[in-house]
Parts: C-alpha cells; sequence; structure tokens
C-alpha cells in the first residue's frame, strides 16, 4: 500500500455514516477504532478498494469486503447499468451515503488514482486485458478464477504480477478452508504413503446461473449494457440473453465450462497436496462430450488424464460417477478425500492426526479475502498467488487443447511449450477482436 | 428437443476426440487401496459415432444450412460442421477438403455469425495453403478479424509474412490488430515493420507493447528512442514494454541491457511512480547491488509514521521515498543471503510501521538466529499490526529463544495477539523448540506462561513432556489442569483415560468438567475398533456407586459414540436413582448415531416425564438425518412419528425443518398437512418449497 494513495483521516470522516459515529469515551463522530483503538484499524491504513464486474462473483466478494473496517470501498465498475446499480446501492447502503461512484470503463476507475487494491470478477475472455491494466495502474487485485482465458495469458499475467510487484489472490478460497488445508498437509505429509493417482472429480453439464437457458432469441442488448465492451477481445457474436450475465461461462469464447471454472477449486488443491502448484503436468490427454444443439459449446461431460514428472498420475472429470466430486489422492497405505463440507479416509483415523511442527505445514489462513487484506500490506504472497493460480488453469486449458485434438499432448512445465505438436501448440494462445491488446 | 430448465441440464451431447483414451497408470494401484474405484477408467470416446453423424451431410450441404445461421437457437449446422472438421483433421486429404470449402464461405454472402462459427474450426486446421487467401481477407474491414483470428494461430513463417507485409499497408483498426498479433506471435521479423508506428500517434501504444512483447535487441532500440521523445502520455506504456525487454534481456542473461533500460527508467521522476517501483526492482535484480538498495534506506527524507496508541503521529527520518523504498523491500530476499542480513535487521527499527511490516513478513524467511532477536523487539512496538507481524514472523523464523517470548505474549495478551503468539510458538520448528518448552516447564514459571507451555506441548505433539503434563493434571492451579487437558489430547493415548477419569468426582467447576469430558472422548476415539471405545468408562460405571460420578460417566458416553455402550445405558433407565435414570435419558437422547433409534421412538412414546419425551423427540429428529443408507420413506416415516409424539410447534418446527432433506412424496404429504397448523404454517410452507426445488433438479438430472 502507497502511502500517497492512503485512505485519509479527512475522507474517512467524510464516509463514516452519523449512525455508526460515537463511541463511549469520544462522543464526536470519530469511531474509536479510527484511532486505532482495541486492534481495530486505524483510518490512515484503510485500503481503498473498487469493484469489477457484478453479475456473477463481484457481489459476493464485495459484501465480504465490505465487511471489513480496514476496506473503504469507493468504487464499482460494470458495462451494465442494471448490475452497477445495485452495486453502487449496496455500498452507500454500506456506508450510509452516496458516495459511491459508477464506471463502465475500467480505465477510468483505474485513472482515479486514490485507489490501492480492486476485485475483479468478470468474463474470462476480459481477464487478462483487465488485470495487467491493473497491475500496471499499481493496483494489487482479488481476481477470479481461472486466471485467464488462455494458457499464454496466464503467462503474461503473472509476469505482469511479478513485474509491478502486486499482491494477488485468486478466487480460490477452498485453500482457506479447514477441510481442504487438513487434506492437503496430510498427504503432504505422507501419511497415505506415495501417491499413486488423484482423481478430482468436478460438476457435469451446464448450469443455468441466470435463469435464461432457453432465451436464445437473437435481439437488440438492452439499453444500459454495453454488449459490444461485454464480448470486447472475444470473436463477435450477436446478442442474446442467454448467451451473456453468468451463463456465459458455457461457451468457450468468453468462458470454459464446468472444466475450466472447477480446475481452480478441486485441481488446485490436488496440486497444493502435492507441491506441483509452481509446475505442471507433462502429459495430457482427453475426451469431452460437446451439446448438439443450443448456444453453448463447452464440454457437458470430460475426461482428463495427466501425468507429471515424478510419475503421478491425475484425472480430472466431470460426469463420471467412478469419479467422486472433490480431490483423492490414493496412496500406497490408502487415501484421503475432501470436497466441500467433507473430509474422508482411509484408514479413518487419519483425518484426526495432528501434523506436528516439525512436519510440513502448509500456508494457512482461515480468511480468504482477509489474507488479501493481510497482504496487502505486508506485501507477501497471498494463498492463492497468480502463479498457483496459473498452473491449475494451466492443466485446464491443455486438457482442452487435448480434448480438442484428440491427441496427447507432451507439455514442458519449465518452457510451457507444447513438444512437437505445432497444431496443438496454436491453440495455447487466443486471436483478440481488433482493436484489442494485451497490455505489458 | 433443447432444455429449458431453470435450474440445470445435461445437454444432448457428442463426444467429438478422435481417439480411445485409455490410461493405465494407477488403475492396477487404486484397486488394492480403493476397491471402489477399480472401475475408474477411462471412459471410450465415441469418435464413430461422430464420423458417422459427420458423414451423412456433405460439406456443402452444412455449409449451406449454416450459411443463414443467425447465432441463435438454430444451430444445427454449426454442431455438423464441427463434427465434419474434427472428423478429417487428422488426415491430409480432409484437412485440404475443409480449408478449401472454408475459404471461400468466410467471403461468401453468409452471415456474420456463421462466418465466425466457420473460422473457429479453419482455425484448428489451416496451414500455409490457406496464408494468401486469409490475407487477401484483411483488407476487408468486415472479414479482417476472422482473418486475424485464424492467421494468428497457424505456426511457421508463411502466416507471419503475411501478417508482416499486410501491416504495413492496412490502416485503423485492421492494422492495429495485425501490430498485436504480431506482437503475440513474438515475431522478430516484424520488428522493421513496427518500429516506424511508434512514430504515429495513432499507433505509437499499440506498436510498443508489441514490440516489448517481442523484445531482442531491435526492439530495445526502437523503444529506447521512442522513449526518449515520446509525449507525456505515451511514455508509462514505452516504459512499461522497456521493463518487458529487460526482463527477457535478464532471462537472456544480459544484465548489462537490463541493467541500463532499468536505470534509465528509475531516473525518470515523472513517470508513474508504480512503474518507477518496478525499475527500482528490476534494476536490484540485474545488479545484485546490495549497497545500492541500503541506500534507500539511508539517503535522508522524512516519512510519516502511522498512528500510536497515543493518537499521535511521529516522523521518522529514513529514506527519500516510501514507494521506492517498498520496492527495495522486496527485493531483500533476492540480495541479502541469510549471513548478511544483519544490516537489514539492523534498519527495522527506523522503519515506518507499514515498512516494517514489509519488512518484517520478507525476514520470516531468514534463518530465525539470523533475525530472532530484531524481530523479537517488536514485539513491544506500540502498533498491534507491527506487533502481530512480528509474532508471525517469529513462527516462520525462530528458533528455541523464542519459545519464553512467545509464551509470555499468549499470556499477556488476549484476541488476536494471543491467537498469533500461539499459532507461533505452534510453528517453531525443530525438535530443539520442543527440548526448550519441556526445559521452561520444569522451571516452574508463573501459571500463565506455563499454560501456554502445555498448550504448546499439545499442538506440538511433544511426546516427551508426558509426565510433565500428567503432574499438571492435578496442579493445584485449575488454569494448569485445564490446559494440561488440553494438551493430553494432543499426546495422549487411550491408556490416559484412567488418570483423566480419576480427577472427575473431585472437579466442581463446569469448564474444567467440559475439559475433562472432551479429554476422555478425545482419547476414547484414538481406539481403532469403535466399539471398544468406551470400555474404560463402562468398567468404571459399572463399579461406580456414586450417583454423581455415576451421571459424570454416562455424560461421557454420547461423546464417545461407541454404539456398544447402548446396551449399559438401556439398563440404566431402569436404574432407581432419578439422577442417574435422568442422565442415562439424556444420553440416548444426545446419541449421535442412528443406532439409538428404536431408544428414542421408545422414550418418545412412552415416557412419562415430558421434558424426556421432547428430547427424545429432538435426538429422534436429529439421528433420522445421519443415516445417509435408509431409504427416504422411512426416514420421513419416522420424522412422521415424531411429529405425532409431540404437541409443540417447537418440535414441529424441527420435523420440518429435517423434511427437506428427503425429497420424495411422502414428505410433500407430511409437510402439507401442518399447513392448517397456524404456528408452524410458515416452516410448513418453506419445508414444501425445498421440497419441491430438489424433486425438480432430480427430475432434471434424470
Amino acid at each position: 500500500m502507497t502511502n500517497h494513495r492512503r485512505y485519509g483521516r479527512r475522507q474517512f470522516l467524510k464516509t463514516v455514516p452519523l449512525a455508526l459515529a460515537g463511541a463511549a469515551a469520544f462522543p464526536s463522530i470519530v469511531k474509536a477504532s479510527a484511532l486505532g483503538r482495541a486492534g481495530a484499524v486505524a483510518p490512515s491504513d484503510r485500503i481503498v478498494m473498487a469493484g469489477i464486474g457484478f453479475g456473477m462473483q463481484g457481489p459476493s466478494n464485495m459484501s465480504t469486503f465490505l465487511g471489513k473496517n480496514e476496506v473503504q470501498w469507493v468504487a464499482v465498475c460494470d458495462l451494465d447499468d442494471v448490475p452497477l446499480r445495485k452495486a453502487q446501492e449496496r455500498v452507500n447502503a454500506r456506508y450510509g451515503n452516496k458516495d459511491c461512484a459508477t464506471y463502465k470503463d475500467y480505465r477510468e476507475l483505474f485513472a482515479r488514482g486514490d485507489l490501492d487494491a480492486v476485485s475483479i470478477a468478470i468474463p474470462d475472455q476480459w481477464h487478462a486485458i483487465v488485470s495487467i491494466a491493473a497491475v500496471r495502474a499499481g493496483l494489487d487485485v482479488y481476481g477470479e478464477k481461472p486466471l485467464t482465458h488462455s494458457l499464454r495469458e496466464g503467462r503474461a499475467l503473472c509476469d505482469a504480477v511479478k513485474r509491478y510487484g502486486r499482491v494477488w489472490q485468486t478466487g480460490s478460497w477452498q485453500r482457506s478452508e479447514d477441510n481442504f488445508h487438513r487434506a492437503a498437509e496430510l498427504v503432504r505429509n505422507g501419511r497415505v504413503g506415495k501417491i499413486q493417482r488423484v482423481e478430482v472429480g468436478l460438476p457435469e453439464g451446464h448450469h443455468d446461473f441466470a435463469g435464461t437457458f432457453g432465451q436464445e432469441k437473437i435481439e437488440a442488448p438492452p439499453a444500459g449494457f454495453d454488449y459490444d465492451s461485454w464480448i470486447g477481445p472475444a470473436p463477435w457474436t450477436p446478442y442474446c440473453k442467454a448467451r451473456v450475465h453468468m451463463n456465459w461461462r458455457w461457451n468457450m469464447d468468453y468462458g470454459g465450462g464446468q472444466l475450466m471454472d472447477w480446475v481452480g477449486h478441486h485441481l488446485d488443491i490436488a496440486h497444493w497436496a502435492l507441491g506441483l502448484e509452481r509446475t505442471g503436468p507433462v502429459e495430457v490427454r482427453g475426451t469431452g462430450e460437446f451439446p448438439t444443439k443450443g448456444i453453448y459449446n463447452s464440454p457437458t461431460k470430460y475426461w482428463v488424464e495427466t501425468r507429471y514428472a515424478d510419475g503421478t498420475p491425475m484425472v480430472l472429470a466431470g460426469g463420471y460417477s467412478e469419479i467422486q466430486s472433490g480431490t483423492k489422492w490414493i496412496g500406497e497405505s490408502g487415501w484421503v478425500w475432501v470436497d466441500r463440507g467433507g473430509l474422508e479416509s482411509q484408514p479413518a483415523r487419519l483425518v484426526n492426526e495432528i501434523i506436528g511442527p516439525n512436519e510440513t505445514r502448509l500456508y494457512r489462513c482461515r480468511d480468504h479475502w482477509q489474507n488479501f487484506l493481510d497482504s496487502v500490506r505486508s506485501r507477501a504472497l497471498t494463498i492463492a498467488p497468480a502463479e498457483v493460480a496459473h498452473r491449475s488453469a494451466s492443466v485446464g486449458h491443455l486438457g482442452v487443447i487435448a480434448i480438442e485434438t484428440g491427441r496427447t499432448i507432451k507439455w514442458d512445465p519449465a518452457t510451457e511449450t507444447i513438444i512437437g505438436d505445432a497444431a496443438a501448440e496454436r491453440l495455447l494462445s487466443r486471436s483478440y477482436r481488433k482493436p484489442y491488446q494485451m497490455p505489458v | 428437443m433443447f432444455l429449458h430448465q431453470s435450474q440445470s441440464r445435461t445437454s444432448p451431447v457428442r463426444r467429438v476426440s478422435a481417439r480411445r483414451c485409455v490410461m493405465a497408470f494407477g488403475i492396477a494401484v487404486v484397486a488394492t487401496v480403493c476397491p471402489g474405484t477399480v472401475s475408474a477408467q477411462a471412459p471410450v470416446g465415441a469418435t464413430e459415432r461422430g464420423q458417422a453423424s459427420a458423414s451423412a451431410s456433405s460439406l456443402d450441404q452444412i455449409l449451406k444450412q449454416l450459411s443463414t445461421y443467425d447465432g441463435g437457437i438454430e444451430s444445427d449446422a454449426a454442431w455438423k460442421l464441427r463434427d465434419y472438421v474434427y472428423a478429417r483433421k487428422d488426415e491430409a486429404v480432409g484437412r485440404a477438403e475443409c480449408e478449401g470449402k472454408l475459404l471461400p464461405f468466410l467471403r461468401s454472402p453468409a452471415t456474420p455469425a456463421a462466418k465466425m462459427i466457420a473460422a473457429r474450426y479453419l482455425r484448428v486446421i489451416a496451414s500455409d495453403s490457406a496464408v494468401l487467401a486469409l490475407q487477401a481477407m484483411l483488407v476487408d474491414e468486415r472479414l479482417a478479424d476472422l482473418a486475424i483470428y485464424t492467421l494468428q494461430q497457424i505456426p511457421g513463417g508463411a502466416a507471419e509474412a503475411a501478417l508482416i507485409q499486410t501491416t504495413k499497408t492496412a490502416a485503423g483498426a485492421t492494422k492495429i490488430a495485425l501490430v498485436s498479433a504480431l506482437g503475440e506471435r513474438r515475431a522478430v521479423a516484424a520488428v522493421p515493420a513496427i518500429v516506424p508506428l511508434l512514430q504515429q500517434p495513432a499507433t505509437a501504444a499499440i506498436a510498443a507493447t508489441a514490440l516489448g512483447r517481442i523484445g531482442g535487441t531491435e526492439a530495445v532500440a526502437a523503444l529506447t528512442v521512442a522513449y526518449a521523445s515520446a509525449p507525456a502520455a505515451l511514455r508509462p506504456v514505452v516504459a512499461s514494454s522497456l521493463l518487458a525487454c529487460a526482463e527477457t534481456a535478464l532471462a537472456a542473461k544480459d544484465n548489462a541491457t537490463a541493467l541500463r533500460l532499468y536505470e534509465t527508467l528509475t531516473s525518470d521522476a515523472a513517470l508513474p511512480i508504480n512503474i518507477r517501483k518496478a525499475a527500482v526492482a528490476g534494476r536490484l535484480s540485474a545488479s545484485g547491488d546490495r549497497v545500492a538498495l541500503m541506500r534507500y534506506f539511508t539517503e535522508p527524507g522524512t516519512s510519516m509514521n502511522s498512528s500510536t496508541p497515543q493518537g499521535v503521529a511521529t516522523r521518522v527520518a529514513v529514506g527519500s521515498d516510501p514507494a521506492l523504498r517498498a520496492a527495495a523491500i522486496a527485493k531483500i530476499a533476492d540480495l541479502f543471503p541469510p549471513e548478511e542480513i544483519a544490516p537489514i535487521c539492523a534498519l527495522l527499527s527506523r522503519l515506518t510501521d507499514s515498512e516494517k511490516i514489509q519488512l518484517l513478513a520478507v525476514l520470516s524467511a531468514y534463518p530465525g538466529e539470523r533475525v530472532a532477536p530484531a524481530v523479537m523487539m517488536e514485539l513491544t512496538s506500540p502498533t498491534v499490526e507491527v506487533r502481530l507481524a512480528a509474532l508471525k514472523a517469529l513462527g516462520a523464523a525462530a528458533g528455541p529463544s523464542a519459545v519464553l517470548p512467545l509464551a509470555e505474549v499468549a499470556a499477556m495478551r488476549r484476541g488476536p495477539e494471543q491467537a498469533a503468539a500461539r499459532s507461533a510458538l505452534g510453528s517453531l520448528r525443530g525438535r530443539a523448540v520442543d527440548d526448550e518448552v519441556i526445559a521452561q516447564l520444569a522451571r516452574k514459571p508463573p501459571d500463565g506462561i506455563a499454560g501456554e507451555l502445555l498448550l504448546s506441548v499439545g499442538d506440538r505433539r511433544i511426546f516427551p513432556a508426558k509426565a510433565v503434563v500428567a503432574a499438571a493434571l492435578t496442579s493445584p492451579s485449575p488454569l494448569i489442569r485445564i490446559q494440561a487437558l488440553k494438551a493430553l489430547r494432543g499426546i495422549g493415548t487411550p491408556s490416559d483415560m484412567a488418570a483423566v477419569l480419576d480427577r472427575l468426582p473431585a472437579i466442581e467447576d463446569e469448564t474444567e468438567l467440559a475439559e475433562v469430558e472432551k479429554t476422555v472422548a478425545a482419547l476414547a476415539l484414538t481406539i481403532e475398533n469403535p466399539d471398544g471405545r468406551s470400555r474404560t468408562v463402562k468398567a468404571r460405571l459399572a463399579s461406580e456407586k456414586l450417583p454423581r460420578s455415576r451421571m459424570q460417566l454416562i455424560g461421557l458416553l454420547p461423546l464417545i459414540g461407541d454404539n456398544s455402550a447402548l446396551p449399559a445405558l438401556r439398563g440404566l433407565l431402569a436404574d432407581e436413582d432419578a439422577g442417574v435414570f435422568d442422565a442415562a435419558v439424556r444420553a440416548i437422547a444426545a446419541w449421535p448415531t442412528p443406532a439409538a433409534r428404536e431408544d428414542l421412538l421408545r422414550l418418545a412414546r412412552d415416557s412419562r416425564v415430558e421434558t424426556h419425551r421432547l428430547l427424545a423427540i429432538g435426538g429422534l429428529v436429529r439421528i433420522v438425518g445421519l443415516d445417509k443408507y435408509r431409504d427416504q420413506q422411512s426416514s420421513v416415516a419416522d420424522l412422521r412419528q415424531a411429529a405425532g409424539f409431540s404437541w409443540r410447534p417447537e418440535e414441529q418446527k424441527l420435523v420440518l425443518g429435517a423434511l427437506a432433506q428427503f425429497p420424495c412424496r411422502e414428505a410433500l404429504e407430511l409437510a402439507d398437512g401442518f399447513l392448517r397448523e397456524p404456528a408452524v404454517k410458515a416452516e410448513a410452507k418453506a419445508a414444501i418449497d425445498r421440497i419441491t426445488a430438489r424433486l425438480a433438479r432430480e427430475a432434471i438430472r434424470k
């Protein structure tokens, strides 16, 4: 956090709602917390944030940040007036004023000059452009997974985060949950012996997040929604309701289907447990099943097999009952399985075993969003930094390429190149529609 | 027909992979440790199905059908084209046919949506033979995106040459797109064509970005020249590209070039501070110059410290620019080996609070003996955030010397600081730390510190401290006894249960009693055989005569949850002592497994004590949801009985809350019956809504 950006006492006082103001010892509008008492956050240390994208995960992320006294949320940005106004109202309600600014262009938002950090939750085709612009503007970023829409974009984003020395937290929040952390530590410390196989079960099909399935009539975009900018660098396609908000994920031009949506969760956990989070597989192959009707073209069912340099085989599958949802590490002396709300092992006692201080301890945090804020102050790595998110997303990208080409992909995780398959190599990046360009 | 549902669906699907994908690795081993996954083998591809379908229509027919596609629901032709192309993408003749017909399709009067579909599949197969045709489309504003979309991905020199050649003649947005495409291809050969564009306002930023991505000597030279004369608005863009070029040079071990670029940018005070920070960090990386890094902290200047507990802002005299110092702090780990870190540690006390927090995070990666003394000084900082950062750093870096200071902080502080100190104490690495904990305990420190040390015994699993913990169980200090119980949960074995149970008769304090119960349960649960976990408690119960002690022992049984204890509890339902009887009922009502179902049904139906009946009903509702192998109708039947036993809305609401776990007709009927009860009407409606929604989802899945 840079000093010149700190949300100073003067600005803070402007935003403190009168209803919240006043503590017993200070019968004025200055809260006790504003003076740094009782472990609360001093105003000069408030982290000034804004959000981009409020159609899906954005509102939830913003609500969590708004609940942190050390955050001052000052602006919202979206290409659609409807979620934009809702987000603005939410912020203004939180602070009891009308100060939250709105933007439709992220570049204008970044040009404010008073932001410390930004929360980005937008369709995948925009991830790299907006995120690189953010870190270049000197902002720390809480960004949604998958990290980027193509593998090459992921490398560019990681480079930019490193170049500009920014803090990045990916929305792979499972890492900050007890059961996932515990499962990963058990595996990392060899509680089930050498790992023989990993099974990663992801969802299948397409989920109607927005309730717009079937609304595929081509029509003019609604007033207040900048559809052409929403398409952005992706190939142009005419507007229909089912194509945009939330359900964009099922179209490979804007999302990556269930595979890319979830690879940053369960496979990320698999990587974490195995210490593979900064490398990748050496071999990937896969099959997929695709829709034969409608406008969505992401796989509804998929089976991707990978092999890592140490020989560890890993399966990612969606829609196959033999692969249980979540992450399962099968070792030579038992197994550990974890999913949201579940942690099991064989033998069963493993889940209650204590990891001692002389064993390998994995990064621990119990609040994913707080971890981001803490790192904004300390500049330390978050629990889900860009490089780690890139490596989990890479497996998904390679899986998609393997499915598309129908060939086994030989991958060099050090140079991030496909070996001996120029046709597959071309799928590592995506062409941008004019006039869009990825910044450096 | 396409499914239009409000929740989820699995669309009609077709596999498109060209190969069966059966990988054998791991499967055989799985069978030995995880029989349930023996069948976990890769699915069989359905290529044949796809090919058969694809060959049913000719490509001409498909394209004719596709030509009027508007991008909406009538997408049959798009999928047919996908299948057709994918079925042929791996054989030359088929690829040539597809390429030969898709290329003219892009120039046809087909709809834009149709052409985009065609381009999508052309991108997968297009080769050098497509380049000329695609290049010709680049001059057409309407087709340029499609052509670039395909050309950018074609490997080899022909596509690159076409992009370069057209860049020289194209205009407007197409020119921009071509330059971007060349940048993404890292096309070194394109640099001479891109360099002149640096001089034109409309293309300068795009060209600079592309050159930054390409890197190399020529790009660096052009960007350096452009940077010197760039207008203010363009300078940050060019500077960013120079940063990227410097990284490319560094990766190629050309430190001299990298250093030159970084120094150029570092010295430009007009640049945005974030770019200067990046340049500072890069310069330090390229030079490895520790003296230069130190200079950021020793040059004269002032910086505002954050507020103190007294609310007074203070100024400290270090360094000239806080932002640049932050960049320098971030590079310390790269430049200073452990044996050289002392000067950095010496700086710590002179930094602002914000910088201290950053530096403490950096120091946490250094060996404790090098940094712990300086870090420990910050435990007395007036700023809580600094103290927290110091605790975190100690936990990561320190050794035995931090044991006592951390225990003291944990004993003296509350809230986040206490938690951080405990966490740090548990994180200190090495057997020497364990020895130090035992040694400190042997010195009989004050109760608060001893308690924290005992807690760390459990956290750290210091088994050699067992004797100390056992002795602490009988300490005159309640705090020590409680912390010893907690420690025992970490290092104890079932054989320790007896010593803990011996404490029961003497305990008056509810908190201590709760800790004893938790400890006995935790130790019992370490017994592998689930039916043997309550043996010790049952044996005590059989021989114990005092009703109060018997009640305490009975209360332990549901915490252990060993079903073999249920017969003993049933026997106690006939006990003459009212307290023992009451304890037995409560134990059954709190039983954690479905094995107590019959007992609960009986109690709910027959008990003469209203409180016991209500407890049993609550227990019954709770365990109905625990048995995941039972059919839904049977579970609902139990809930119906539970509802029938009770007249109070409280229990009826419990039943209605549990009903939604069982989406079936019987559950709906039961909930429906409660709609007539005003006191629970809202809960009944909510239950019906949830059951209906789940039934709908399951119907969709089916």
